[in-house]
């Protein structure tokens, strides 16, 4: 079925619960979804308190995406993300006060300050790099996954990226290297209907990105964004053909981004209208209405999630916030890597 | 390449003043013409080029410079040849609102070795002055241009620009001595440092100085204070300490000094900081049977007294013959900064001021 | 690396300076060590220019990999295998091709290190040769080597012969970050003796030519242009000291000012434009750092501001040679020269 927005909440059918997923797998998506939201909120506000210089954006709305892919990953896989990539960089484990030190441009942040929060990475629990060049990181991803082939480490590699991405010259160029290389990659394309102001119908041919993907030859889905479990099962689709060594799957999720691109909606005329439209397909509140049908979880337990999550991030921000400030000490450092001899 | 230098017109001449050049830099000339007018102390001459050829002028106009200078070079053609045109027409070098156009390189290489830029033609384009051009002036020392300059260099180089530039004029006489003498006889510090003649003569000219103030200063500017630069002779050659605030020391003071910069300077001790900043300088070469020297004025001053040795002499007093102590005393003085008469009068303040010793030490 | 051979009692060989750049990846290829050549003709074909002549035969598809024309997305590619593990060889074929990747060159490559506080290397080189002169008209003759100079983050290497190529690049298949190897096509053929096992650091000028009047620097097809017109002014009696930088980032500004406050007159040589080409680096810093040993201000000897035409007239007006070289060392110490 060809999803064209995601489904709001009410409409949405709750379904059979997944047969291969037990309890404690399913409240963990919940789990990372909320914590993921929480985090977000919470750098919103910091950077509306001028804690975080330059730019930021959150990826509020599009948290099922996140949890479900990186769920349906192992450790030692590899993932490279977008500026919009804080929520995949959490749950690939990396640790969430240095995310936040980062953003803060702490010395304690994962990249000593100098990248901020476009440019996280922590190469040591397989969260690669993120980018702040549109598309530009992935034909490197597409470089990681023939590199992972090449080594035979049967290893694979997430690529998340949005629509605006997915119109890049590097895009395309990826997709067919990808195929004719068979590279073990799974494209997770987040098409949230705007690239930046831009509307998908002033920037997209064809009404599914995944239609690029299918011109290459390659096995492509299209997905409801805001449905975790959907995406989950897509995705793992996608990295069991990668692991088999049958090359890369496409995967675009239909999603909604809920704030401006990088400043904040701070009102105007139609607040309240978009406010509406977005909670209506919150993918959060979807999900919990599958779960408490289930009977997984009650409506309390999950709300006490929510709690938790809030004061979780109110302790990893005042971390973050207590450690200094990166100055010029650093700049110098990290230009040339030292070559060995 | 053939040099055109400044020819030596008689046994007494030194040095001559380039008044004004007949060719253009760059012209063709015929052996034999003249090229460039030159001042003597005695009389204006036409020197003539030697060779046929392009000539490069090298001299600046006005520029008082030794014998034996090179002030232009003459590139032989064959007759007939055309003279190669420059790549730019040259202007007087210091058309720069007065400041000499040279080349930072030329710039440091004038500064090392004490020349005047204003002195020099520049053989760049638009009339740049280059660093040929003061190697053509004046050869580079031995040490390379990296080093900074050894003591002696430096005070080598300083010379030969001070003969090359400064007009001189020596004024002398034998003065009354016999204050000096007695108060030689009397001075005893109570230290028992011994006082010199030089102490007592550092003395007497700080205090005529004083009368005379036109010439106490250096760079063109009178000073107010008096740093008297004493010339001693070491085993590398002569050196010039100075005795800072000469005009506020008392003899004991000026005693002390003396005797420490004396045994700095033979020993090789010197810090830049002593040679710097004088303002006169004395020369007192009294202990060897000289009376009369003329000394070379040290640029940037524009005096030097040259002292030769007490001694009694006779002398006619009253129409009588009588015997008493006597000092030749030679004033050599920058003519553009003072003339004749200023020396002679500071000649009578030293005087006075040797007579008024006794009384005041 | 040092410029010490490694391999004791080797002979020295006579190659050209494709053979020397063949023979440094070839050894790199045969170490063992993850190593992948990404491009376009590289394979079967042996490169354009023959450079990589014999690897496919040797290592096969996996190793030497033709792949689809997409400048971008190819060095994306190797950077991502340099990322993960897998040192990374790409060659853009022509130098002028460079601007298709130019995002993944300087946006990527260069900064990764960077902006990860230390924690991804990017053993990558670049491999592209300046086509200039074969009169191939505007968009293959460039050289833009001082775009990449002025990216903090990455290597320029330009050699100029076959012993610096050979040692330059085993110098670059050893380090590990984004290089961008600068080869020559008129300079490919070249022949000239190589130490087998000899490596060239980066960042160490070479003095060609020793001398005491002038100095060129010189970079790539400029170095022989160069050492012809300092023969042409020895005759004249005028010593011409020319130094091949070799590397332009890191550049050995030390041997640059060393040879200015020797001679006191410097010129700059390149096949590049003159604005905002490497000349103007260089002028700059010895205005900065050698300005009292200036006797002439620095001269810059480069292609003019125009596009190269094609026509070989035309062309041969644009671009430097030793005549160029000459007529500034005249300009320099302000000699007189006959009409040209």
């Amino acid at each position: 079925m060809i999803v064209t927005l995601p489904v709001p909440v009410e409409q949405a059918p709750v379904g059979e619960r997944p047969a291969d997923l037990d309890d404690e797998r399913l409240l963990r998506l919940h789990h990372d979804m909320v914590r993921v939201r929480a985090y977000e909120e919470e750098v919103v506000d910091a950077f509306r308190a001028g804690l975080i210089p330059g730019s930021t954006h959150p990826c509020i709305g599009q948290e099922a995406i996140k949890a479900a892919a990186i769920d349906a990953i192992e450790p030692t896989d590899l993932v490279l993300a977008t500026y919009r990539g804080h929520g995949e960089t959490l749950l690939k484990g990396v640790d969430p006060v240095a995310i936040m030190a980062e953003l803060m441009g702490r010395q304690t942040g994962i990249n000593r300050g100098k990248g901020g929060s476009m440019h996280l990475a922590d190469p040591s629990v397989g969260l690669l790099t993120t980018n702040a060049i549109v598309a530009g990181h992935i034909p490197m991803a597409g470089g990681v996954a023939l590199s992972c082939r090449f080594r035979k480490s049967g290893q694979v590699v997430l690529c998340f990226f949005g629509d605006g991405a997915s119109c890049e010259g590097e895009f395309f160029e990826t997709l067919n290297m990808s195929m004719l290389w068979k590279v073990p990659l799974v494209f997770i394309c987040e098409n949230n209907g705007v690239a930046i102001s831009v509307p998908a119908e002033k920037s997209q041919a064809t009404p599914d990105i995944a239609d690029r993907a299918r011109g290459f030859g390659m096995p492509a889905l299209v997905v409801d964004g805001n449905d975790v479990l959907a995406v989950r099962a897509a995705v793992a689709e996608g990295v069991a053909r990668a692991r088999a060594g049958e090359g890369p799957t496409f995967v675009e999720c239909k999603t909604l981004r809920w704030e401006h691109h990088s400043g904040f909606s701070s009102g105007g005329k139609d607040a309240d209208e978009r406010r509406r439209r977005r909670e209506a397909v919150d993918p959060i509140a979807r999900y919990r209405k599958s779960l408490v049908a289930w009977g997984v979880a009650g409506e309390e337990e999950l709300a006490g999630v929510e709690t938790e999550a809030r004061e979780w991030v109110k302790r990893v921000r005042a971390e973050a916030e207590a450690a200094p400030l990166t100055g010029p000490e650093s700049i110098w450092d990290d230009i040339y890597a030292p070559v060995p001899e | 390449m053939v040099a055109v230098t400044l020819p030596q017109l008689s046994l007494s001449m030194e040095e001559g003043k380039v008044l004004r050049w007949l060719v253009g830099d760059g012209d063709r000339v015929e052996a034999g013409q003249p090229i460039v007018e030159i001042e003597t102390d005695k009389a204006t001459i036409e020197v003539e080029a030697p060779e046929q050829g392009v000539i490069r002028l090298v001299a600046a106009e006005g520029a008082m410079l030794a014998v034996e200078t090179t002030l232009a070079e003459i590139a032989p053609t064959a007759a007939g040849e055309p003279a190669p045109s420059r790549a730019a027409a040259a202007p007087p070098a210091n058309a720069n609102g007065g400041r000499p156009v040279a080349s930072p390189a030329a710039r440091r290489l004038a500064a090392e070795r004490g020349i005047d830029l204003s002195t020099i033609r520049g053989s760049g384009p638009g009339g740049r002055i280059v660093a040929r051009d003061l190697e053509r002036l004046a050869p580079a020392p031995a040490s390379s241009p990296a080093e900074r300059p050894g003591l002696r260099e430096a005070v080598t180089a300083n010379i030969v620009a001070s003969w090359q530039r400064i007009p001189h004029i020596q004024i002398g006489g034998e003065l009354a001595a016999e204050g000096l003498a007695e108060a030689r006889r009397r001075a005893s510090l109570p230290s028992g440092e011994k006082v010199t003649v030089t102490d007592l003569l550092i003395l007497a000219a700080v205090r005529a100085l004083a009368d005379v103030p036109e010439l106490n200063g250096a760079a063109g500017r009178r000073a107010e204070r008096v740093h008297l630069s004493l010339a001693v002779a070491t085993q590398d050659g002569v050196v010039a300490p100075v005795i800072r605030d000469a005009g506020e020391l008392s003899l004991a003071q000026v005693t002390r000094e003396r005797a420490r910069l004396v045994g700095a300077a033979r020993e090789g001790a010197l810090d830049p900081h002593d040679l710097a900043g004088g303002t006169f300088t004395l020369s007192n070469l009294g202990a060897y049977p000289v009376d009369f020297f003329s000394p070379v004025v040290s640029g940037p001053q524009v005096a030097m007294l040259a002292t030769g040795r007490l001694a009694e002499k006779p002398v006619a007093i009253d129409g009588m013959l009588a015997i008493r102590h006597r000092l030749w005393a030679n004033v050599a003085i920058d003519h553009r900064a003072a003339d004749g008469e200023t020396g002679a009068r500071f000649l009578a303040a030293l005087e006075r001021r040797l007579e008024e010793l006794p009384n005041r030490i | 690396m040092t410029e010490a051979g490694t391999a004791a009692g080797s002979e020295l060989l006579e190659l050209t300076m494709g053979e020397a750049i063949n023979r440094a990846l070839d050894e790199a290829f045969a170490a063992g060590e993850p190593i992948m050549h990404l491009g376009q003709d590289i394979g079967p074909h042996g490169g354009t220019f023959g450079v990589t002549r014999g690897l496919w035969d040797r290592y096969g598809d996996e190793v030497i990999r033709d792949g689809p024309l997409c400048e971008s997305a190819t060095v994306g590619f190797a950077i991502g295998l340099a990322i993960s593990g897998v040192r990374a060889v790409v060659e853009i074929e022509f130098f002028d091709f460079v601007g298709v990747a130019m995002d993944q060159i300087f946006n990527q490559a260069a900064k990764l290190h960077y902006f990860t506080g230390g924690k991804l290397t990017v053993p990558l080189v670049i491999r592209t040769p300046i086509v200039a002169r074969m009169g191939m008209g505007p968009q293959h003759s460039q050289s833009l080597e001082a775009w990449f100079m002025h990216i903090p983050g990455l290597k320029v290497a330009l050699p100029s012969g076959p012993a610096d190529a050979y040692g330059l690049m085993r110098s670059a298949l050893r380090d590990v970050n984004p290089i961008l190897f600068i080869e020559n096509v008129r300079l490919y053929g070249r022949r000239g003796p190589v130490e087998p096992g000899r490596s060239v650091p980066f960042g160490k000028a070479r003095v060609l030519r020793e001398g005491d009047d002038a100095t060129v620097v010189a970079l790539s097809g400029m170095v022989h242009e160069a050492l012809a017109a300092a023969d042409t002014l020895a005759e004249r009696g005028i010593s011409v000291e020319v130094i091949d930088p070799r590397t332009i980032a890191p550049l050995d500004m030390e041997t640059i000012l060393a040879s200015l406050r020797k001679t006191m007159h410097l010129a700059v040589a390149h096949d590049a434009h003159r604005t905002g080409g490497f000349g103007a680096e260089i002028a700059a810093r010895c205005m900065e750092e050698g300005f009292d040993f200036l006797d002439a201000p620095v001269e810059r000897v480069a292609a003019l501001d125009v596009p190269i035409p094609c026509a070989p007239n035309a062309m041969a007006a644009v671009y430097p040679d030793a005549a160029s070289v000459v007529a500034a060392v005249e300009r320099l110490l302000a000699l007189e020269t006959a009409d040209r």
